[in-house]
């Protein structure tokens, strides 16, 4: 009742955090000036307890969005009711601003690997992942944005680009698009495309919200990848890319993941700051 | 070109076994094997992870290295069914009683065990309290033949060994003294008054008297139960405190 009585506005074109559990105390204390919080949507699936209870508190004084890792869209898995069903009580208890999921799989024959999977780039897999959001948005009610992910591999046989590939499950579901600003860079690293190119692909008007975060380089037996650990602040290439991004999309409502070697609070607002920094450039630019 | 439900039970197997059979990867200057390495060590660290947070004092008991190449044997064995990371790892005490490298720990299955039911009491639905006016107006003579529903988060366990004491003890940053484990095993009683899960040690009576009316047996039943295991158990005591806690959310005949 609460929520629907006191639900704060939607996200703003301004920068927000991701709240992960060792933050949440001294947030609830402090209440700093932050313009949104975003929360990986299965630690809240719970009906009872004390980590939905904070949210439900937090939820008064901040708009939210609802950022899923397990759904699973691109799997040939049937769409897991029991998933939905969660999310659906998640959604109808915090009235989430946005909700988002991955472009990827990360399940087959009922086993879950809780790892963001790469789909192959083809026709079927675009007519399957694209219907599979259909049923998705039909059974929230809602449009939900779709997150384009790291990956540290390619398939033989696929046939499109990546950026086109996003772009079209866009255009045939009605899905809106989470731009992760990171991860186009460490796709772009891992297998030589151009990360501008793939940016000014992105449809303008369809991009919803975008993603900041730090990647680690492992050097491996015979070369190097790029893996997005979140576990660092954001890198100078990636805040370039960012200011690209912004020039072309406009301001948009962005996000700092971090998740593991996780800063303090403070280290994550300051880092959040900096891409607040930066909307407020481009804000001014629009004025 | 492979279809995709093939590539992805390729893929999957892959990642959990060695390498299976072939999977159209492009080479790009990594090895294929290689690529499916950075997926394989993702998957294991989230569902390390995973462990590691519902059991922190399995892993205190035995340190941080033991603790990882238990839970990567586990893992090997029992793959994720659910998109909920919160979900895995249930069966982490029955794997550890067969585990041979922890057959001198013989207490590490019952400690794990707390901590599944711990956390299992902590992401359980809330309850609203019993209405105890209208508990007080059941006539004397109907008040054997009650039956109780409990609240969701409450369950009881029975160990072999005294894992909520082993429990508390493990709660000190640095843990002080001798843990002596002559004693027998222990009765717990998980409850969650509101946001925090709260444990108790409770006498075998109780433990029996909590278990029969969780199964939905009549009050004089449960009593009966707890006398045969407790001939001295106080049942009016005893479940004025269990209604004071809130254990019990509503009655019927």
């Amino acid at each position: 009742m609460d929520a629907l009585l006191s639900t704060p506005g939607p996200v703003p074109a301004q920068a927000g955090i991701g709240l992960r559990a060792p933050h949440v105390r001294e947030l609830l204390e402090r209440r700093p000036r932050v313009a949104w919080l975003e929360v990986h949507s299965e630690n809240y699936f719970a009906p009872g307890g004390r980590a939905v209870a904070e949210l439900d508190e937090l939820r008064r004084d901040y708009p939210l969005s609802l950022h899923g890792v397990g759904l699973s869209l691109g799997s040939t898995d049937p769409l897991n009711d029991a998933h939905l069903g969660n999310l659906q009580r998640a959604i109808a208890r915090f009235s989430p601003a946005l909700v988002s999921e991955h472009l990827c799989w990360t399940s087959v024959d009922g086993g879950h690997f809780h790892d963001l999977l790469p789909l192959p780039y083809t026709e079927e897999a675009l007519s399957h992942v694209t219907a599979r959001i259909g049923a998705v948005q039909e059974r929230l009610g809602r449009r939900i944005l779709i997150e384009n992910v790291s990956s540290y591999l390619e398939f033989e046989h696929s046939t499109i680009p990546e950026w086109e590939f996003l772009r079209e499950v866009a255009a045939r579901s009605g899905c809106g698009i989470l731009l992760d600003v990171n991860n186009i860079y460490v796709s772009a690293v891992n297998h030589g495309f151009d990360a501008k190119v793939y940016l000014d692909a992105i449809p303008a008007r369809e991009v919803g919200e975008i993603h900041l975060a730090g990647h680690v380089r492992n050097e491996v037996e015979g070369g190097s990848l790029l893996i997005d650990s979140h576990s660092r602040p954001v890198c100078d290439e990636v805040w370039a890319l960012y200011e690209h991004a912004l020039s072309r999309l406009g301001p948009r409502p962005t996000l700092i993941e971090w998740d593991s070697d996780l800063p303090t609070l403070d280290a994550l607002l300051a880092e959040a700051a900096k891409a607040q920094a930066r909307l407020e450039r481009r804000h001014a630019a629009a004025a | 070109m492979l279809p995709l439900p093939e590539l992805q039970q390729r893929f999957g197997s892959a990642l959990r076994h060695a390498p299976g059979r072939a999977l159209p990867i492009r080479a790009n200057g990594l090895s294929p094997e290689r690529r499916l390495q950075v997926y394989r060590h993702n998957m294991q660290s989230a569902l390390l992870s995973a462990l590691e947070t519902v059991y922190p004092v399995t892993r205190r008991l035995v340190g941080e290295e033991f603790f990882a190449m238990a839970a990567q044997a586990y893992i090997a064995a029992n793959p994720s069914h659910s998109g909920n990371v919160q979900e895995y790892g249930g069966a982490f005490h029955q794997f550890l009683v067969d585990y041979a490298p922890a057959s001198s720990l013989p207490y590490l299955s019952d400690v794990a065990a707390l901590e599944w039911q711990r956390l299992q009491t902590a992401l359980a639905p809330p309850h609203t309290p019993m209405d105890l006016t209208a508990l007080a107006k059941v006539p004397g003579e109907l008040q054997p033949a009650l039956h109780f529903h409990h609240q969701p988060a409450a369950r009881v366990l029975s160990s072999r060994f005294p894992a909520l004491t082993i429990w508390e003890f493990c709660q000190q940053e640095e843990p002080e003294g001798e843990l002596r484990l002559e004693r027998p095993g222990e009765c717990v009683l998980f409850s969650r008054p509101r946001l925090d899960v709260r444990m108790q040690r409770i006498g075998p009576g109780e433990y029996r008297f909590l278990q029969a009316l969780y199964r939905g047996d009549r009050f004089d039943h449960a009593c009966r139960d707890a006398w045969e295991v407790e001939p001295e158990f106080d049942v009016e005591k005893q479940f004025a405190k269990l209604v004071g806690e809130e254990v019990f959310t509503s009655f019927y005949l």
